[in-house]
């Protein structure tokens, strides 16, 4: 879903630049204030990971591939402005490394697929387990369900870009939602799977543990308190 | 506050997800779908819509750069395990170096763990 250069207007590309530079300023002045030194490296292990994952595209359907995002991952672990931090660098480094997303488009995909997923995605995961019992199965089922909406709501927003705010016709708006939303099951998979993995190993290392399941030790779920 | 949660160290934790992500991109990245990305799918569809001959459109487009305007290294780039070892490594740099920097330029001391 990387949007390439060219594909926005330029004023597109000025204006969501300017929004994404912002709302990054503000994810490091959070982060400055959340981190604590043990979740450091955490981090850069975080964007590693989505780096690397990103690296492998499966294919989806109709000779199309798609590769998850992470954004909604890193928000539910590790917090909304610390994920959208995380996944910036990811995009950063792909897109003056790796030529992954253009530079003039970098606001525009911190945008769609950092920002939207990691925040939007942190508050509907704790709307949810709010709502759901406080299990571990519950937990993981908001996690999938979390990601599968980051995905349709970060391609809405891509459309968005490329079509309102770019030349693409608007016939693009519903083939990107129609492909997304099975790439969504992709994101689902990987992220609840990855989540499984750490709740099951370092749930410690979870933000808002008063949201972990009440399988998980007391003295794990208290320590936020 | 004594818990021994609270102190275990998070290296081993990082080793073992940065082996995991090494293994990712440099290993499993080499059998990447070499397919279109479903950005680029939207785009060829919506360029096909109203072609006289779909399925020759199709064909042509796919046969093409998606953006004739997309810059070289986007158009030559190859997956190799090389570029997953620089990306890996590059970016866990950035975001914990970024961090790091962020603490020294003044956090809250109230959450240093020792």
């Amino acid at each position: 879903m990387h949007i390439p250069d060219g594909l926005m207007y330029p004023a597109t590309a000025a204006a969501t630049g300017a929004v994404g530079a912002g709302a990054v300023a503000y994810a490091l002045k959070k982060s400055r204030e959340e981190l604590d030194e043990k979740r450091i490296p955490i981090v850069g292990l975080t964007a590693a990971f989505i780096f690397a994952a990103q690296m492998v595209t499966v294919p989806v359907a109709g000779g199309t591939s798609a590769h998850v995002l992470g954004g909604a991952m890193a928000g539910i672990m590790l917090g909304p402005w610390v994920g959208t931090l995380v996944v910036s660098v990811v995009y950063l480094v792909q897109a003056v490394g790796f030529a992954d997303g253009g530079i003039t488009a970098l606001g525009a995909n911190i945008l769609c697929m950092g920002v939207l997923p990691a925040v939007g995605g942190y508050y509907c995961f704790r709307a949810l387990t709010k709502l759901l019992p406080p299990t571990r199965v519950a937990y993981l089922a908001s996690v999938a369900v979390t990601s599968w909406l980051s995905i349709m709501a970060a391609s809405v927003l891509a459309s968005v870009f490329i079509t309102i705010g770019g030349p693409l016709p608007l016939a693009a708006f519903p083939i990107m939602i129609g492909i997304h939303a099975l790439v969504g099951i992709l994101e689902a998979i990987i992220s609840t799977s990855v989540i499984a993995a750490v709740l099951a190993t370092r749930p410690d290392l979870l933000t808002d543990k008063e949201r972990l399941p009440s399988s998980i030790p007391a003295v794990v779920r208290e320590k936020a308190a | 506050m004594t818990g021994s949660a609270r102190q275990r160290s998070v290296v081993p934790f990082v080793v073992v997800g940065l082996r995991i992500a090494l293994l990712i991109g440099m290993v499993a990245s080499n059998f990447a779908a070499s397919t279109t990305d479903a950005l680029q799918r939207a785009i060829i569809d919506s360029a096909c819509r109203d072609a006289p001959d779909k399925q020759a459109c199709l064909l042509e487009q796919e046969g093409k750069p998606v953006l004739e305007i997309a810059p070289e290294a986007l158009l030559g780039y190859q997956v190799t395990w090389l570029s997953g070892l620089v990306g890996v490594l590059a970016t866990f740099a950035v975001g914990a170096g970024l961090v790091v920097l962020l603490r020294l330029s003044g956090g809250p001391s109230g959450n240093r763990t020792e």
